[in-house]
């Protein structure tokens, strides 16, 4: 092929800016078009009550499902202590259940085992059990959440 | 392999021993000539229209990422691609430019052909396939602009397949055709959305490649040549290294030369549509109503002239008019060849463009006025 | 044109599309995206509740309602309020589920605490404790219970009585009286100014949402609110207002005006916001004669920073002294002739002990308890025309015109006792120059701090 040889450093500049500027355009539009097929990035968080303190006896846990799209899994340990953990077990994603015998979370599929800090202890469970923030004021509890559903 | 070839390098030798294509070819693709006069901007006319509707392939697929073709989603998906969705609104307004712009192109390009008379015999059969694409490029923008499911959406495709519907004869069954029954249907919109994204490309794209192929075969027409020579395809020598050459005094080349105007061409155009969609972003009106007809619906500027056209006259002349100008236009190159068959120097092939021309812009004006 | 000046051309073109596109970037990062206020988020109960209202169009205006407040943003839904247990006094069983026909101050106190222990040991709560009152017994006796329910009760709370399903009786319900007794012992409802079920702060924030109650001929307060310069500019800078903003401060979220929140509850740069609508408070201008409250220096030091926070001292201090003066002048000259006039003609059997039975009753309860009020209010609130025309002016022309002539009529010689006040010498007739030394006098005396 004869390709046209730049012709001297006038052309070679010219090439040199067509390339300079066209190509970090084409980049940058192509960041654009990525943005726009795949438009969500991270998923903003929300606080939302789950429950008034007496409705959630000491030692024993609750589940609240569709809360903004999540599962939830609501142990309370003491007078102000509730934690909020994902059902989800971090296996294979099942549904993780409260254990009252043992005070801890099972997950049936494959006996996988979290404590009340969501450690694992015993099974096949690669990761913790994912656990939201818990704030208490006075009579209310409340969680935050990923807001995946509005 | 010809003899005294520099070593070609190592992952050209690869793909030559997978893909066994001749490089020659390669070589005459890349050094068509082209007849001088191509060397202003003027006669890149032909191939702005590709390049935008390029722009429109790519931003039409993107929107369909996000467009949902039924009656009762349609407006609401166009409003998440507008307002949500990021950059939504530019590849939107980008695809609303681009289609304007588009007509635009094609209707100077024709212009272009007609008064440089590049229809005329060998041309006749691609000139024909230019008024097939020109159709092709409305019917784009009629079935696009009824996607966005606002009022002037469905009012203007209603009347727009009523119109077609009193074709004389065929009508009726066009209409059915575009409609998907004897009325608009939940189908009914669906259907402008097959034929939007799916048979118009393909038929645009049958047309497009057999516009290039008739080019390519008979060559760029050059313009001050005489009769004869317009007439013959181009002469390409080959000199003695076996490499195909041409008279440089008549002709440059394809690439680099040409290939750089284009890419000129297509820079300057991504660029205005840009700014255009930053300028004047496409507008989304309320939704559509099916019980309400809005007072003033206008279709898109582009049917203007024929809008006002049956305005003036009753439906039959304006249906048994419009198929003529249609006809005559199909079939100009006959037409004209025919009269210079009788007087060879005539140029009325100018007085009829110049006089056709100036009642189209002057009904689009006065649509446009009123 | 050569292949060189083409690709400068190129080059030229180039660099337009990336400055393009670059613009397009800005402008997508600028980009407001439509507002979308946090929906409401229902819980179970919550969603099956207004999921069977709405279905079977029950009150569906209250889902709504909730669905805009702020509540449901942090998914306060139906049962944190209406939860009700086994063995509460307003226990309703309602399509499977305990309801608790009548939230209180105490469902509220779970989350607002503060609010609610401000509120239960304020005036307000106690405005259904007038029983046996003057004002008890001429709405339940001299009218009538029944008038008593949609009048007095209203604005005062009346006693919530439940039947055996747990639902409210009539007569006591509805009623979002502010001194409310409810089922549950507590007093008062918080939804008489949060209406429910919006419970929007905004509009407990509107001086309207006091006027409801606080006003009419006993105790105008609205009225002389919006006739003073303090309700004009409320209404002319509404939108200044920002009555919706979270944190409401005066001077800080908000310039344009005061409203009767601003000064008797809100928050102040240097105070914090209470829901104790007295602790403001120095007079008490209902009774006959106004008196100082308990700890009146402290009421009347927190009312006065509250002035401090757009008017300067000397302008303060003044009107304080204005005020109060006036408070005196109401004490002195009228309340005290007047109740001296009405022992006597008690001690003398001329009114017999039932209340309102006769006339000169009903003239004097009206004076101190009409246009007496309505001149001390108007003196307090700015209200230049409820405090003369509305007020003292009233009060002076009842008081010789009508009440000491009543007096006279069942005992004779009785209004010398009145008129015996340094104020009433006009009445003996007086000379012009009898009338400067008179209100030279009034200058010097009024006119000088009290104390």
């Amino acid at each position: 092929m004869d390709w046209s040889k730049p012709t001297g450093r006038r052309d070679l500049l010219a090439n040199l800016a067509v390339a300079l500027t066209v190509i970090p355009g084409v980049a940058i539009a192509a960041r654009y078009v990525l943005a726009y097929l795949v438009p969500k990035g991270r998923v903003p968080t929300r606080e939302v009550m789950l429950a008034r303190l007496e409705a959630l006896p000491v030692g024993h846990s609750r589940e609240f499902r569709g809360v903004l799209g999540n599962d939830l899994l609501v142990v309370r340990l003491g007078e102000g202590e509730v934690r909020a953990f994902s059902m989800i077990c971090t296996h294979l994603g099942c549904r993780v259940q409260w254990d009252q015998q043992e005070g801890n979370f099972l997950c049936p599929c494959h006996m996988g085992r979290f404590d009340t800090t969501g450690t694992v202890i015993a099974g096949p469970p690669p990761t913790p059990l994912p656990s939201y923030p818990v704030r208490l004021e006075r009579d209310a509890v409340y969680v935050t959440v990923p807001a995946k559903e509005v | 392999m010809a003899v005294a070839k520099p070593q070609l390098p190592a992952w050209v030798r690869f793909l030559r021993e997978r893909v066994p294509v001749n490089i020659e070819v390669f070589e005459e693709l890349s050094k068509e000539p082209i007849p001088h006069h191509m060397k202003s901007w003027w006669y890149c006319l032909g191939g702005t229209p590709m390049l935008l509707f390029a722009i429109q392939v790519v931003t039409g697929i993107l929107l369909t990422f996000y467009y949902r073709p039924s009656p009762e989603e349609a407006y609401a998906s166009v409003k998440m691609i507008s307002e949500e969705v990021p950059f939504g609104w530019w590849i939107r307004s980008m695809h609303h430019w681009a289609a304007n712009l588009m007509v635009v192109a094609v209707g100077l390009h024709m212009i272009r052909v007609f008064f440089t008379g590049a229809y005329r015999k060998p041309r006749e059969l691609n000139w024909m396939v230019g008024v097939g694409l020109l159709l092709t490029t409305l019917g784009f923008a009629f079935t696009g602009y009824a996607l966005v499911y606002d009022q002037l959406s469905y009012w203007a495709a209603t009347v727009g397949t009523n119109i077609a519907g009193q074709t004389p004869l065929i009508g009726a069954w066009v209409a059915d055709l575009l409609r998907g029954g004897a009325d608009v249907n939940p189908t009914t919109l669906t259907r402008f959305f097959v034929f939007h994204v799916g048979a118009m490309p393909t038929l645009f794209l049958i047309f497009l490649g057999l516009h290039i192929f008739l080019l390519r075969i008979h060559g760029v027409m050059e313009l001050d040549a005489p009769a004869e020579v317009q007439a013959t395809p181009l002469t390409v020598e080959e000199d003695r290294e076996g490499k195909r050459r041409f008279d440089p005094n008549r002709f440059f080349a394809f690439f680099p030369d040409h290939v750089t105007t284009e890419l000129a061409v297509g820079l300057f155009l991504i660029t205005v549509v840009t700014m255009l969609a930053v300028v004047f972003p496409a507008h989304l009106g309320p939704p559509a109503n099916p019980e309400e007809t809005p007072l003033h619906i206008k279709p898109e500027w582009y049917f203007f002239p024929l809008f006002r056209w049956l305005k003036l006259v009753p439906l039959w002349l304006g249906m048994v008019g419009t198929l003529v100008a249609g006809v005559a236009l199909v079939f100009w190159p006959f037409l004209e060849g025919a009269w210079r068959a009788r007087r060879p120097r005539s140029e009325a092939a100018l007085a009829v463009g110049a006089v056709s021309l100036t009642l189209v812009l002057a009904m689009m004006i006065w649509e446009a006025l009123s | 044109m050569s292949l060189e000046f083409k690709k400068f051309i190129v080059a030229l073109f180039a660099v337009a599309f990336i400055a393009a596109v670059v613009i397009v970037g800005l402008i997508e990062r600028d980009r407001a995206r439509p507002e979308k206020a946090a929906r409401a988020y229902a819980d179970e109960a919550t969603k099956a509740c207004i999921g069977c209202h709405d279905q079977k169009h029950v009150a569906v205006v209250w889902n709504r309602q909730w669905e805009q407040s702020r509540h449901a943003e942090k998914g306060i839904g139906c049962m944190a309020c209406h939860q009700a247990q086994e063995g509460d006094p307003d226990l309703w069983r309602h399509e499977g589920y305990l309801v608790a026909t009548v939230p209180s101050p105490k469902d509220c106190q779970g989350c607002h605490d503060k609010e609610f222990q401000e509120f239960t040991a304020s005036h307000h709560a106690k405005a259904a404790q007038f029983i046996g009152s003057l004002d008890n017994i001429l709405g339940e006796v001299v009218e009538g219970t029944q008038a008593a329910n949609l009048g007095c009760k209203q604005c005062h709370g009346s006693v919530v009585k439940l039947d055996e399903k747990g639902l409210p009786l009539p007569g006591g319900w509805p009623n979002t009286g502010i001194g409310r007794v409810n089922p549950d012992g507590s007093l008062g409802t918080c939804t008489a100014c949060h209406t429910r079920h919006n419970f929007s702060k905004a509009q407990a924030r509107e001086p309207r949402t006091c006027g409801r109650c606080h006003m009419g001929p006993d105790h105008p307060q609205i009225e002389i609110y919006e006739e003073s310069k303090h309700g004009i500019m409320f209404v002319a800078h509404r939108d200044k207002m920002r009555l919706d903003a979270d944190e409401w401060v005066v001077g800080k979220t908000y310039t344009a005006a005061p409203t009767c929140a601003t000064c008797h509850m809100a928050a102040t740069p240097t105070q914090k916001s209470t829901h104790d609508v007295g602790a403001r408070i120095s007079w008490t201008l209902r009774p006959l004669f106004s008196k100082r409250l308990d700890n009146w220096e402290v009421k009347r030091e927190a009312m006065t920073k509250v002035c401090l926070e757009c008017h300067g001292a000397n302008w303060v201090t003044n009107y304080m002294q204005m005020f109060d003066n006036a408070v005196e002048l109401y004490n002195t000259k009228f309340a005290a002739p007047a109740n001296e006039v009405m022992e006597r003609l008690k001690a003398a059997g001329k009114v017999t002990p039932t209340p309102f039975d006769d006339a000169i009753e009903w003239t004097f309860y009206e004076l101190w308890h009409h246009e007496g009020r309505r001149a001390r209010h108007g003196a307090s609130m700015m209200g230049p025309d409820f405090t003369q025309w509305h007020g003292f002016y009233e009060v002076a022309k009842h008081f010789y015109a009508k009440f000491l002539p009543e007096a006279e009529k069942l005992l004779p010689g009785v209004s010398e006792v009145a008129l015996a006040h340094e104020g009433h010498q006009w009445k003996k007739g007086m000379s012009p120059d009898d009338l400067r030394r008179m209100i030279a006098f009034y200058e010097e005396r009024y006119g000088q701090r009290v104390q």
